[in-house]
């Protein structure tokens, strides 16, 4: 009796502090439905406070065509996102030589790396994009040029490259975090898998595919995540390295600042209802995404536990 | 057939660097030189010119200026620090209650761990800047939101009658205005702490269940000696996201300064003080969570 009693007061607890986090939490959320479904000629009536008198989705026609909501949904997808799915892997591989092997320099090594998360693009940008415009590693093309006389020149800005080369060698957007995110989660992994597999022969490279990869799901699902997020909601990196097509986040951070033909010809600016549709818009695929996947991400990391 | 006898020990620090060389190249190539170059900009006068830039070297006047003439930039260094010591626990103690209730068995818990994900989608980039711009929506990050808690009663006053010190009241009143960034700023720890329950091996809690552990014990002697590694890198992101996201004082006035008055140089030196200042910090912090919490459970 007395264990039930308390077993409701903790389910209580539990419930009052969620939902009171939870009206913080969803406060901008809930001001985006409401002002996105707000017809303009009640935008600035006073009267209306929440819930509008009538609901419109021309507020999300409008947004949709400010941001050009096709074609920068496929700039997201085959630049930020594609250099994500990079990032998510080659982390992975760099953090594992981190965690278990011993060599020179590791721990100032592994000090660079979080001095590169500490460092934010913003503070290098000038000197990289100089290096973008003009890449010449180790002075190869430019000895090439000299021998030859020739006057090549590699520019990669306003390609994709720009964002999948860094995220490669593991210094792109945030990669220093993910790093260190997956090293802490290596180090807390059992060493007796990986120990019987080096016995039985397996080579480091596929000692860590196929046992340390495969039993670390809550790291990858960790990091997965956080990348996809942060490379959704980037825009400082494209709007410096892209010039003529750009990614739905660039498009909305500058939806204010410009006049747009809607495709019945109506010019139009965007109204605080309109940017709100499109704030609305921007976050709603992360959203499913998140929503149709944590139910398999659980019961596959549930799953996975039993290996830890 | 040669085969080269390097020892086991020399062999496996090669697999090691095999699998960091990858980054080190990229470290070199994208983050050292530009790291450097931008450094050389600090203690120099750039000048733009047709053609890329043109540097003059002139010691420590720029660093003299930002210390010595700059207005605000050394108050707002302190500033920085000390709203740095009043989130960093609040927001990592927070955030491991809120992983320890989502990852417990209840009905709704996918529901509750989709609200508490919303923030980690607005918080991080170009969805905040519209709300900072909207008239309406930005009295709710700024000085109003207290107006959840006291609606319009001065509790200060109220608190002071009842004979809490100044101190105390001035400490609470620093949190309740700032909560809702508080809170918001609990959301990629919360993930962090979610993935590191969730690779603890249920069979401990098995184990303490048959030992007839309760709830308390089985969180200070299984799960927080267990989420050990994973405090460290929350703890990192945490400050370091509180020292340089876009909105703290002393990074924000250094992007003014590049972006709109083009001042690369002087801009350069409050960044790498600013940056050197928060490595120590960051050492400080990693070398007291390695001496004082971990090391009673190893």
């Amino acid at each position: 009796m007395k264990q039930k009693i308390g077993s409701y007061a903790l389910s209580a607890t539990r419930a009052i502090l969620l939902l009171a986090l939870s009206y913080i939490v969803l406060y901008p959320l809930l001001y985006m439905i409401s002002s996105a479904f707000t017809p303009m000629s009640q935008a600035t009536d006073p009267s209306v406070v929440w819930v509008p008198r009538s609901l419109t989705f021309e507020n999300f026609a409008f947004a949709f065509a400010a941001l050009d909501y096709m074609d920068s949904l496929w700039v997201t997808l085959s630049i930020e996102i594609v250099s994500g799915l990079i990032e998510v892997f080659t982390c992975s591989v760099i953090a594992y030589g981190f965690a278990r092997f011993k060599f020179p320099c590791q721990s100032l090594l592994f000090a660079m790396v979080v001095l590169t998360i500490i460092v934010p693009p913003q503070a290098i940008i000038v000197p990289l994009y100089l290096n973008f415009s003009n890449v010449d590693p180790l002075g190869i093309i430019s000895g090439i040029n000299s021998i030859f006389g020739t006057n090549m020149r590699v520019n990669l800005l306003n390609t994709g490259w720009t964002f999948y080369i860094p995220s490669l060698f593991g210094v792109g957007l945030r990669s220093g975090l993910f790093i260190f995110i997956y090293r802490q989660f290596f180090l807390g992994l059992p060493n007796e898998l990986e120990e019987a597999a080096r016995i039985d022969g397996a080579s480091a490279v596929r000692t860590f595919l196929n046992v340390v990869l495969p039993s670390s799901g809550a790291a990858i699902v960790c990091v997965f995540i956080f990348s996809m997020i942060w490379h959704w909601n980037d825009y400082y990196l494209s709007a410096m390295y892209l010039s003529d097509r750009f990614p739905l986040s660039f498009n909305l951070s500058m939806i204010s600042d410009n006049v747009f033909t809607a495709g019945n010809g109506v010019v139009f600016t965007a109204t605080k209802n309109v940017v709100m549709a499109g704030c609305l818009l921007f976050i709603l695929p992360p959203l499913v995404f998140y929503m149709i996947l944590q139910r398999k991400f659980i019961q596959s990391i549930d799953r996975v536990g039993i290996v830890g | 057939m040669k085969k080269s006898r390097l020892s086991l020990q020399a062999r496996k620090s090669l697999t090691g660097f095999g699998f960091v060389s990858l980054w080190v190249i990229g470290f070199i190539m994208f983050f050292l030189v530009p790291l450097i170059q931008s450094i050389s900009f600090s203690f120099s006068k750039v000048k733009i010119t047709t053609n890329g830039f043109a540097l003059k070297f002139v010691g420590l006047k720029n660093y003299n200026y930002i210390f010595g003439e700059h207005p605000t930039f050394s108050d707002k260094l302190t500033g920085a620090f000390t709203s740095f010591c009043y989130s960093l626990p609040v927001i990592v103690a927070l955030s491991l209650i809120l992983a320890v209730i989502l990852n417990q068995k209840f009905r709704g818990r996918l529901l509750a761990r989709m609200v508490f994900f919303v923030p980690i989608i607005i918080i991080s980039g170009v969805v905040m800047g519209q709300f900072y711009s909207d008239v309406d929506s930005v009295t709710m990050t700024t000085n109003s939101s207290s107006v959840y808690f006291n609606g319009g009663m001065d509790y200060e006053t109220i608190l002071q009658n009842m004979g809490v010190p100044q101190t105390v009241t001035d400490i609470m009143s620093r949190y309740i205005s700032q909560i809702t960034m508080l809170i918001w700023n609990c959301s990629v720890p919360t993930v962090l702490f979610l993935s590191g329950l969730q690779s603890i091996p249920a069979q401990l809690y098995e184990v303490s269940k048959v030992e007839g552990a309760n709830p308390w014990e089985e969180f200070w002697f299984i799960t927080f000696p267990m989420l050990g590694n994973i405090l460290v890198v929350t703890v990192a992101f945490v400050a370091i996201d509180l020292f340089t996201n876009a909105q703290n004082e002393v990074i924000s006035l250094a992007y003014y300064w590049i972006m709109d008055r083009q001042d690369y140089d002087r801009s350069s030196a409050m960044l790498w003080s600013y940056f050197a200042l928060v490595s120590i910090v960051l050492i400080i912090l990693f070398k007291c969570i390695h001496s004082f919490l971990l090391k009673k459970w190893r």
